[in-house]
């Protein structure tokens, strides 16, 4: 290979990196922890920790959540209703009240207990939808960051696979010993070649997720004959979408019970997941079932849209071949089936990638400090700031936030907001920290991390009795996930303080802070 | 049954990445002492790593079937590499009975 293009590779890869690279580790970071983010809403909504559903077919629709749904909702459209599934053992109602918010509640599929409202975005709330739109609404900006650092990730990791001179010979170098600057490269080459498959795979599959909003001229330009309906029309063929204005007399809904039974006969015994009731009380209102993918990677789009009145099927559909392939490009993306090795291994290779991420950062700064210093320019420094405050920083404040939400009373108005409020602000918080400890700033930060993450734990014990002995008795495995995963990840971002104390604690290991505070959270 | 598959795929492709380390003069100097110049048979070595990951990504499909068992295998065999890569940084010398097999 030429020597010019190698060396226009790495200035690339270099540059490409340091400017995207705090965002990228927010989109792995938060991708991680959504892998468990129904765990996560388990140990941030106690109220929700039933016992896990009866295996032994569905709950009655009609006797437990219909009533709640008539009572809270009212006509407001749509009510969707979430069925129990192996990792959520409730009833999950969303609709939208009076200013168009959806609002989340839960049910006890068993007896139809509505749940007290949660007050919490959760993981689900928050970390997922933190992970594809940043929380960004304007424009979809958040949409367009996270598609131009998928796209700069691509092309992250060709210009990387270029630039590494002995990857086979490399292949399982890291020698913590060497020098920082060695030691941190070794640590990203490693964690970066060794899950590279799993890199490539899931930012491009997260591209072609969103290929609507990435790539709008392919279905534009194919569906232009439909003129204004063009978008209309493509997510009928392409999502199955089906539509019907309401009447505006009313009419009483039928047993939704009725209808599941009637798609699940559709589906030789394929199970429902979703039910969505489309202007209940209307003389015109439907209801959509769409069909479980729990034991599936494709993400099926088997849909079955009933006559909310006569319960008569108006419209069934099924994914056809080129959704197939994207569907099953998604799968593979969401994780949404049931195979716990996986989902750990997901989890794992994502916070691979984070270690990948904050080395690179790393030895950008550790290949530069001593030069910077002596040439008097504040390069360092400002990348240093930026570098704690989106990688160390966030991890603070991910913990800041779980810990908000145990302390935080139950009946305060807004609580979804001031948790989120919380998380901003201690976010903030690292970055000023960051500018005014400098060097300082990893070590202090690493010992926020162990301190938060062992005080979430006692403070679940605490608040709801679900101590970890409890947890793991009662076989309460996304409880006592959370909790274990917080409290090894304060034990080795403990370790990491120490270790960068020892080491004369300037410029630290990012990678072991990060492997480190690898908590779901 | 499926939990004996899983470990054994896991043996499998630790084992066979030990080996295609073990092919490599820095790591079995590392693993067999100073005096071990390098690995007798480099070649072979190779071969019978590339066997073992064959085998481990064979369990997991028998166990998962070709689709899950594809993606479990991949996975699988980057944290067996992972595995790999620390013993080697922090304790070289578990793999030293495997090296003292091979000589």
């Amino acid at each position: 290979m030429r020597a010019g293009f190698r060396q226009s590779m790495t200035r690339l890869h270099t540059w490409a990196g340091v400017v995207i690279g705090a965002l990228l580790f927010l989109i792995f970071w938060m991708g991680s922890l959504s892998v468990f983010d129904r765990e996560v809403d388990r140990w941030m909504m106690p109220m929700t920790r039933l016992a896990p559903a009866s295996a032994s077919g569905l709950a009655s629709l009609d006797t437990t959540v219909r009533p709640v749904a008539e009572q809270l909702a009212g006509g407001a459209s749509p009510w969707t209703i979430l069925l129990p599934t192996a990792r959520v053992p409730t009833l999950e109602l969303r609709y939208p009240d009076g200013a168009g918010e959806i609002v989340r509640r839960h049910v006890d599929p068993a007896s139809g207990r509505l749940l007290a409202a949660a007050g919490s975005a959760g993981g689900n709330g928050f970390f997922f939808p933190f992970h594809y739109k940043l929380h960004l609404k304007a424009f979809d900006l958040g949409y367009w960051l996270v598609g131009l650092a998928g796209m700069t990730m691509l092309v992250l990791l060709v210009s990387g696979v270029i630039i590494h001179r002995r990857i086979f010979s490399d292949f399982f170098t890291f020698r913590p010993a060497r020098a920082m600057p060695r030691a941190t490269l070794d640590l990203h080459n490693l964690s970066g070649v060794l899950a590279l498959p799993f890199h490539f795979v899931i930012t491009l599959s997260g591209l072609i997720i969103l290929f609507a909003i990435y790539f709008p001229v392919a279905w534009q330009t194919a569906y232009a004959p439909a003129g204004p309906d063009a978008r209309q029309a493509f997510n009928r063929e392409a999502f199955g979408t089906w539509r019907r204005p309401p009447a505006g007399v009313p009419g009483p809904l039928a047993s939704l019970d009725a209808m599941l039974a009637a798609a699940q006969a559709q589906w030789q015994g394929g199970r429902p997941y979703m039910v969505r009731v489309w202007h209940p009380g209307d003389a015109a209102s439907w209801v959509e079932v769409r069909r479980s993918f729990a034991d599936d990677i494709t993400m099926n789009l088997d849909t079955v849209y009933f006559d909310g009145v006569t319960g008569a099927v108006l419209h069934r559909h099924q994914a056809r071949p080129v959704m197939r392939v994207q569907r099953f490009i998604a799968g593979l993306h969401f994780v949404q089936f049931e195979h716990w090795t996986l989902r750990w291994l997901y989890f794992l290779a994502g916070l691979a990638g984070c270690l990948m991420i904050g080395t690179g950062l790393l030895f950008w700064l550790e290949a530069r400090r001593a030069r910077h210093l002596r040439q008097g320019v504040a390069g360092v420094r400002l990348v240093e700031g930026l570098t704690v405050g989106g990688t160390a920083g966030l991890i603070v404040a991910t913990l800041a936030f779980l810990v908000a939400n145990r302390l935080l009373p139950l009946d305060l108005a807004a609580r979804p907001a001031i948790e989120m409020n919380v998380f901003f602000a201690a976010w903030g918080v690292t970055f000023v920290h960051a500018g005014w400890r400098a060097a300082h700033a990893w070590r202090e930060q690493a010992w926020a991390m162990a301190v938060l993450a062992t005080a979430a734990v006692a403070l679940n014990g605490l608040t709801t009795g679900d101590h970890l002995l409890r947890t793991l008795a009662a076989g309460n495995w996304a409880v006592a996930g959370v909790d274990g995963v917080l409290l090894l990840g304060a034990l080795v971002a403990g370790g990491v303080a120490r270790h960068l104390r020892r080491r004369g604690a300037e410029a630290p290991a990012v990678g072991g802070a990060r492997a480190a505070a690898g908590g779901r959270g | 049954m499926a939990e004996l598959l899983l470990g054994a795929a896991f043996a499998a492709g630790y084992l066979g990445f030990a080996l295609f380390a073990l092919s490599q003069p820095r790591h079995w100097q590392a693993v067999a002492g100073r005096a071990a110049v390098a690995p007798s048979r480099p070649l072979a070595l190779r071969m019978a790593g590339w066997s073992g990951l064959i085998c481990a990504f064979t369990l997991v499909v028998l166990r998962d079937g070709a689709a899950f068992g594809s993606i479990l295998g991949a996975l699988l065999l980057a944290a067996c590499a992972a595995a790999v890569a620390l013993t080697l940084s922090w304790r070289p010398k578990t793999l030293a009975p495997l090296a003292r097999a091979l000589r």
